[in-house]
């Protein structure tokens, strides 16, 4: 989102430069028709010696010694006698290595001489412009094309001479001179010091709208377009700072900050005249000139920053080299006067040195954003030569000075990089979040999956062990019987109705097994109830009166079907005792609570029998009820429950079943 | 009194056999006809219009629930025995709820069967404890959700409840009756009229649960 609205920002802002130039351009007063002034590649050349003098240096400036020179010293262009001779501008001289301070150096005026002829019908007024002129305060004079006619003084630029070395002059001519078809002299004095670096770009004389026009558009792109550069660097430096604010790695964001700030430090000097107080003006051009050192360093963290690994040896040294290079310059010791080109010479080299390292990684695959970044770089390593050899004078001062320029394209492809950077981190965490997603979902499945396996697994292994207990029980209870039954008939042992009501003691048993699986809610009352309803055919049948006395109990919270069977078998073993033995009248059935138990008890008022002999009665009895009592504790005891048996003969019989109401597992 | 005249739905065929002449033999009973499978016992409801049926559920061509539903529908005078073997509670509860307000227990054959008929018909309908704790479950208003009088969807009357609490814990009707010192016919009753109940209440249960599916408008 923040990346949208970075674009929206630097296309609103290149719009904005890019229409601001061509308004500037083509609105000019640049009209048809118009005629254009003309540029003066041919003059005559007079040098006047203004003496020796000893040149207090600043780093920058032997020419600031010129500027101490009294007026009555600049003279007038020599008389027509003189040693004038032709030259070709625009005329320009390298600067020297270095100078040395508290030396004398010959001082001379550099004249150079144009005729200009105003035409017939050419509009008036003419003026003249001189896109650059490099050396001492340039002195501009005009007379009309007599011997002996009086020079006048058309400018003195020694007030705006500490900026003249990036600002076009315009000179209006005076009407009196400019009538039509009269001829003019112009005189252009430059001051130089002998054997030491100038330059004078060729001048344009011509009709004054013209000629304004000329040096409009040449401010515009020395001085305007400048400063609309380093303001929109602020702006998109400021932009890259909120968006620092907001990230969790702010590093580049906050370097390409940086590189706004210094870029708007090091771009300084193009719209801004230095100090003229003499501590200060040197302070300001040694920030403006050592920020481009600064500005090489951010640039080269930047770019390092898109490589997988950390140089950090070479960031060091770079960093070192900045240090080293401003500490050097510093004005506190005016000893290395003229090192200027010395020091951007330096940092040309070194920052080449460190594009072609870049470039050897770019080209072994370090990624398209990097190598766009390296190829940037090596742009502005070009423009940054153009610029020091005209600063050094081997290029004619009618060059613009272009590696502003190369910052600008420096600055978008950044902020187009660090775009991509994030767009790409935005959609590898895209991408992670969708991986996690389909793999936490596979996982779950996988989960779910393992549940449901497990789930019938559980299910299945309930059903079979339900299966295998009612096959013990079928096999147990029901098989038995069967089988004696069979025995029985085979040996033709059994009468029809014996035979009816072995049978009915099967199906009996088997009611037992579907109702233990009865939903009674382990309800205990309900499911004696159940046997009651089975039984109770069989007790009146027998005579038996039944007395029903069932409370309220507790649920019991482990009476699940296996249970209940368990259960039932014992109740019932208790009701075929009574009916086998008792030879009772009356049967009664009590269900309630006793403390921690809920106690079954069933008593009759049978012929009872000493508890001793019980079992041995049950055991005399035979057939399969001969290990009815033992049975009935083991049951008992597998329920966690215990059976009571309290008779005496000729009293009846009591049998209590305790359950636990609570059974601990 | 007429007699009451009896239909047999019945695919055993010595059990059917075995029916038809225990009723043929009780001068109180009447038989109107037997049938073996769905399609017979409709014929023969449509035919006979009896006055008590006798029906399995499991018969060969589908459900004798069809025919307790169909017997509810066009002869609500008639009464419906479903003839089961171990009385269990899914078989005789799905029988109440379609219409059906007695069961026959195979085994107690043939012996009371006239007995059980005639009480039928007085208005007394068998339970069994299991049976009873479902009806309270199904039917009583839990303390936690308040009755929904807007259903129209009967409750039962506390006696009922009563009733229905003593055969839960085993009592028989006799006992029942002294307990609530009502004759056991009574007792009887409170039982046929909560299968009754059970019977509406499954079928608003039924329009309540299309309607919460959009299937029916109010």
């Amino acid at each position: 989102m923040a990346e949208r609205w970075l674009a929206l920002g630097l296309s609103l802002l290149l719009a904005a430069v890019v229409s601001a130039t061509l308004l500037l351009d083509f609105n000019a007063p640049q009209r048809a028709g118009q005629a254009a002034p003309v540029a003066y590649v041919q003059a005559v050349l007079a040098i006047a010696p203004l003496g020796e003098q000893e040149l207090q240096l600043g780093r920058h400036l032997p020419e600031s010694a010129i500027l101490a020179l009294p007026p009555a010293q600049r003279q007038l262009p020599p008389a027509d006698g003189a040693d004038w001779r032709p030259v070709v501008l625009p005329d320009h001289a390298t600067r020297e290595a270095a100078l040395q301070s508290g030396r004398r150096y010959a001082l001379e005026m550099r004249w150079y001489r144009v005729q200009h002829r105003v035409a017939e019908g050419e509009p008036l007024p003419q003026a003249l412009h001189i896109a650059r002129a490099v050396g001492g305060p340039v002195l501009v004079m005009a007379r009309r094309d007599i011997a002996e006619a009086p020079w006048r003084l058309l400018l003195d630029n020694t007030p705006d001479w500490l900026s003249q070395w990036n600002r076009p002059l315009y000179v209006a001519l005076p009407p009196e001179l400019t009538a039509p078809g009269a001829v003019v002299q112009v005189a252009i004095g430059l001051p130089t010091v002998h054997g030491v670096q100038f330059g004078l770009a060729a001048p344009q004389i011509g009709p004054a709208s013209a000629v304004a026009w000329q040096q409009q558009r040449r401010q515009f792109w020395q001085v305007t377009a400048m400063q609309l550069l380093s303001l929109s660097g602020l702006v998109l430096g400021a932009l890259a700072l909120a968006l620092a604010w907001r990230r969790q790695q702010p590093g580049s964001h906050l370097l390409f900050a940086a590189i706004t700030s210094v870029w708007a430090v090091r771009n300084l000097h193009y719209f801004v005249a230095p100090p003229g107080e003499r501590l200060a003006y040197e302070w300001f051009w040694w920030a403006t000139n050592s920020s481009i050192s600064w500005l090489t360093l951010l640039f080269y963290l930047f770019v390092l920053r898109f490589l997988p690994r950390r140089y950090v040896a070479l960031e060091r040294a770079l960093l070192g080299f900045c240090v080293v290079l401003s500490l050097l310059t510093i004005p506190l010791w005016p000893l290395q006067a003229e090192a200027l080109v010395l020091q951007h010479a330096l940092n040309v080299a070194v920052a080449l040195g460190v594009c072609l390292f870049l470039a050897a990684l770019a080209l072994r695959g370090a990624g398209t954003e990097f190598s766009l970044l390296v190829g940037t770089l090596f742009v502005g390593i070009v423009l940054a030569m153009h610029d020091l050899l005209l600063l050094s004078g081997r290029l004619p001062p009618d060059h613009l000075y272009v590696l502003p320029y190369s910052c600008l394209l420096l600055l978008f492809t950044f902020q187009h990089a660090l775009a991509r950077q994030h767009a790409a981190a935005f959609a590898d965490l895209a991408r992670a979040n969708a991986e996690q997603e389909l793999r936490l979902a596979a996982q779950q499945a996988q989960l779910e999956a393992h549940h449901v396996t497990l789930v019938g697994f559980e299910r299945e292994q309930a059903l079979l062990r339900e299966r295998q207990r009612l096959m013990r029980d079928m096999h147990d209870g029901l098989g038995s019987a069967l089988l004696s039954s069979l025995a029985l008939v085979q040996g033709r042992e059994l009468s029809q109705p014996a035979l009816a009501g072995m049978l009915r003691e099967c199906i009996d048993d088997l009611r037992l097994v579907i109702d233990s699986l009865e939903p009674i809610e382990n309800d205990l009352a309900t499911l004696l109830g159940t046997l009651r309803l089975r039984l109770g055919d069989r007790l009146a049948a027998a005579g038996l009166q039944l007395h029903w006395a069932v409370d309220d109990v507790p649920p019991l919270a482990w009476l699940d079907p296996p249970s209940a069977l368990q259960v039932l078998r014992l109740a019932q073993e208790m009701f075929t005792n009574v009916l086998k033995h008792a030879r009772a009248r009356h049967v009664h059935v009590s269900l309630r609570r006793v403390g921690d138990d809920v106690q079954v008890e069933i008593a009759d008022d049978g012929v009872g029998c000493p508890a001793a002999s019980f079992e041995a009665r049950d055991a005399a009895a035979g057939g399969s009820g001969g290990r009815g009592l033992r049975n009935m504790r083991a049951r008992a005891q597998s329920l966690g429950a215990r059976v009571e048996f309290d008779s005496r003969p000729g009293e009846g019989t009591c049998v209590r079943l305790l359950l636990p109401i609570l059974r601990v597992q | 009194m007429q007699p009451p005249r009896i239909g047999i739905v019945e695919d055993n065929e010595a059990f059917r056999h075995a029916l038809a002449q225990a009723i043929e033999a009780d001068a109180g009973l009447q038989l109107a006809g037997s049938a073996a499978d769905v399609r017979g016992g409709m014929a023969l409801l449509a035919r006979e219009r009896p006055d008590v049926l006798l029906v399995d559920l499991g018969l060969p061509d589908g459900s004798g629930l069809a025919l307790i539903r169909e017997a509810a529908r066009t002869l609500p005078d008639c009464d419906v025995m479903v003839i089961t073997v171990f009385g269990d509670e899914r078989h005789v509860l799905e029988s109440i709820e379609a219409g059906a307000t007695g069961y026959l227990l195979k085994t107690g054959l043939p012996l009371d069967l006239s007995a059980q008929v005639r009480a039928l018909r007085e208005g007394g309908s068998p339970i069994s404890p299991v049976i009873a704790r479902r009806l309270l479950t199904r039917l009583a208003p839990s303390p936690s959700s308040p009755p929904e009088p807007a259903t129209g969807d009967p409750g039962l009357s506390q006696r009922e409840i009563d009733v229905l609490q003593y055969a839960a814990k085993g009592f028989s009707y006799d006992e029942i009756a002294v307990l609530l010192d009502v004759t056991r016919h009574t007792v009887m009753t409170y039982v046929k009229r909560s299968y009754r109940k059970l019977q509406v209440h499954s079928r608003t249960e039924a329009l309540h649960e299309a309607r919460l599916l959009g299937l029916l408008r109010d």
